[in-house]
């Protein structure tokens, strides 16, 4: 087994790594991850920084997703998935069996490749999660579903229409919904899987705008296949191969002077 | 030689005739058309020699009335309120049941080998012959496995009251209800059997009865110038050897020899709503319990079906708020299947209805001369009903098992209407 030369420090590497370390929401240590036999992660070693956008790159297959499905656990739904080391979520230790991943997943909010509203009104959609965890007095529900739809950016398209089908919406409103679902059970991090790879290009500016402005509040974790969306709305990158993490550090570095042969070849479209 | 283009390749398919397809398509849209008109043909043929031979013999009365020897004066009232009561207690029974299974099965159990056994035994239980669960019925509910003693003597009952009986010296019925007796005979007020009593709860026969006391406040059975029955209170006076007669009614008293007293002629036990015996022997609830194995199989496996459809993007999306997996079902998976289950039921509960070989082997009646007042009673079912009639010789009989079809399809429809009923709206709160 050979490690990636992203393991063996620069001092330019070691720059951004202490950049990104200031204040981490999630620490990994080798972390280790198979489905059955797969081993899809290899000692996963990296920080995902506080209140920053982080996006995960890499070719199909890589295991950035499987990653991100167990950071709230979402993995455990699948038998045969199981992971060793160590991911830390504010100091809390994820991978632990007496990890509450209900409220785990209180914490960390997610979002889907395809938008999936609930078949109910948009109201309840937004209500469903908070509704899940606690009692909330009727008025008191009315303004957490409206202040969660404005921070999606969507109060003002459906505020006349809260109790029509969240089916009814288009694309990107759904998955403005599917945000606005997401944070209104009041999470620390929100993990988003390609959220824009089932939208339009003009639905894809809304939502890379929304991102911008939730970052303010929340920790974002992106997968993305695309690019120049990772180059336009991430702090952090982190770019993954064959389920091996090559390497990770300021967006902009990674994207205009990569360490690392691969990850240059990656993003410079050379390959994947 | 150089590679031919993409589009020689295509070329070089032998081109079919578009006759030939064009005819094909004909064909089997013919073919279709002649099996839907014949399946219309055969059940409307069926329909209307039912309602030819029926039809006459339909009435009110044909309603209302028990059965009887006579043709002319037979009815439908037992089958009818048995059916309905047969098929309550199945609906309750095996919706609940059947649906629990199957979410069980699909949101909570791990899928393994087990799981994967205990599905393939549901499906092939699906396709047992009824007259089968009609056996299991007879063993595990009527007789209980011969555990509970036999259903003429059973073992537990609970929800009756006892009553001695004794003879007034006007040859009334007096009776007074027995609070509490040990095995002595002797009425006791305290301890486990007067308990039992109080909470009409027998785990056994209470003792045989004991004398009748002096000043006892009693029942005494009377007749109302209507015609009417009616137990009335009065207190028994217990008149000494000479068989002197005294007044019943307004001085709310009746007399009883001092012999009669001694000894109750006999001991009687009344249900009331909730009765219940051990064993069930061939009540509504065993025949309704036997219905509930037949159509079980059924249930779980549409609701299965109706559950599998249900997108896994919806439960990943409510697992991801954070639900635990009873709130992703009830929130979730569950009304968005509803639909789905409902049309399983339907399909079940029309069975239930329909059938009759099981609850002949149950040891359902033919004749029933009451309509069933709790889950203890006797019954039969409209199948059995038609079954019996049809079987007769006289054509008379024939023509009342017509009419008793036509009923049964009409409550048939009923059940369909409101299944169809609750799915709607449960549907349109989703939307």
């Amino acid at each position: 087994m050979t490690l990636p030369s992203s393991f063996f420090p620069t001092p330019a590497h070691d720059a951004r790594v202490h950049a990104v370390e200031a204040a981490p929401a999630v620490v990994v240590r080798n972390l280790n991850a198979w489905y059955g036999s797969f081993h899809a992660l290899t000692d996963l070693t990296l920080n995902i920084a506080a209140q920053r956008v982080t996006a995960f790159i890499g070719p199909s297959g890589c295991g950035k997703s499987t990653f991100l499905r167990w950071i709230n656990r979402m993995n455990d739904t699948i038998p045969t998935a199981r992971a060793e080391g160590s991911l830390c979520l504010h100091g809390d230790e994820v991978l632990a069996r007496s990890m509450d991943v209900v409220e785990l997943r209180r914490r960390v909010g997610m979002v889907f490749q395809k938008p999936n509203p609930f078949p109910k009104s948009i109201y309840d959609n937004v209500a469903f999660g908070p509704r899940l965890h606690r009692v909330y007095s009727k008025g008191d529900l009315d303004l957490l579903v409206e202040q969660s739809l404005r921070q999606a950016a969507l109060w003002n398209e459906v505020k006349d229409r809260l109790r029509a089908s969240a089916l009814s919406l288009s694309g990107g409103q759904q998955q403005r919904l599917c945000i606005a679902r997401a944070i209104a059970a009041g999470p620390e991090l929100l993990l988003m899987d390609e959220p824009c790879s089932a939208l339009d290009p003009k639905s894809t500016l809304a939502i890379e705008e929304l991102i911008e402005q939730l970052a303010e509040r929340y920790t974002i974790v992106i997968v993305t296949h695309n690019m120049q969306q990772a180059a336009r709305v991430s702090d952090t990158t982190a770019f993954f191969f064959e389920g091996r993490l090559i390497e990770w550090g300021e967006t902009e570095a990674i994207f205009t002077k990569p360490t690392n042969r691969q990850t240059e070849d990656y993003v410079t479209g050379r390959f994947g | 030689m150089s590679t031919p283009s993409l589009n020689e390749f295509v070329a070089r398919g032998r081109l079919r005739g578009s006759a030939a397809r064009v005819l094909s398509n004909r064909v089997f849209l013919w073919f279709c058309l002649a099996g839907t008109t014949l399946a219309v043909l055969v059940l409307f043929a069926l329909l209307f020699s039912i309602f030819l031979d029926g039809w006459s013999a339909l009435s009110w009365d044909f309603l209302t009335q028990f059965a009887s020897r006579k043709p002319a004066a037979s009815g439908i009232r037992g089958p009818l309120w048995g059916s309905v009561w047969v098929c309550a207690i199945c609906a309750l029974t095996a919706l609940p049941l059947g649906i629990g299974t199957a979410i069980y099965l699909e949101e909570f159990a791990p899928k393994n080998r087990v799981t994967g056994f205990i599905n393939l035994n549901i499906m092939n239980l699906a396709g047992v012959p009824s007259i089968v669960y009609g056996i299991i019925g007879l063993t595990a509910f009527a007789r209980m496995f011969g555990g509970f003693g036999t259903a003429a003597d059973p073992t537990v009952l609970l929800g009756y009251t006892y009553y001695n009986e004794y003879e007034s010296v006007d040859g009334d019925i007096v009776r007074v209800r027995v609070e509490g007796i040990d095995r002595a005979g002797v009425v006791e007020t305290t301890g486990v059997q007067a308990c039992l009593a109080r909470w009409n709860l027998w785990i056994a026969h209470p003792a045989p009865a004991g004398a009748l006391q002096d000043g006892a406040q009693v029942e005494v059975l009377t007749v109302t110038d209507d015609g009417e029955e009616s137990w009335r209170s009065a207190t028994a006076h217990i008149q000494g050897d000479a068989e002197e007669t005294a007044r019943v009614g307004e001085t709310k008293s009746i007399s009883v020899s001092a012999l009669a007293a001694a000894t109750a002629t006999t001991q009687v036990r009344e249900g009331s709503w909730w009765s219940i015996s051990l064993p069930f022997g061939s009540s509504v609830l065993a025949g309704g319990l036997t219905l509930m194995l037949v159509i079980l199989p059924v249930v779980i496996i549409s609701s299965q079906e109706a559950l599998r459809a249900v997108p896994s993007s919806l439960r990943q999306g409510a697992l991801a708020l954070g639900s635990t997996r009873w709130q992703m079902v009830r929130e979730m998976t569950l009304p968005a299947a509803i639909p789905g289950i409902m049309t399983g039921a339907i399909l079940a509960m029309s069975r239930a209805i329909g059938e009759a070989a099981p609850l002949l082997v149950l040891g359902g009646f033919l004749l029933v001369f009451a309509t069933p007042e709790n889950l203890m009673s006797d019954f039969t079912v409209l199948p059995l009903q038609i079954y019996n009639w049809a079987g007769r010789p006289q054509a008379s009989f024939h023509e009342l098992a017509a009419a008793a079809i036509i009923v049964q399809l009409v409550v048939l429809l009923v059940f369909n209407g409101l299944a169809v009923l609750i799915r709607q709206k449960l549907q349109k709160n989703l939307q």
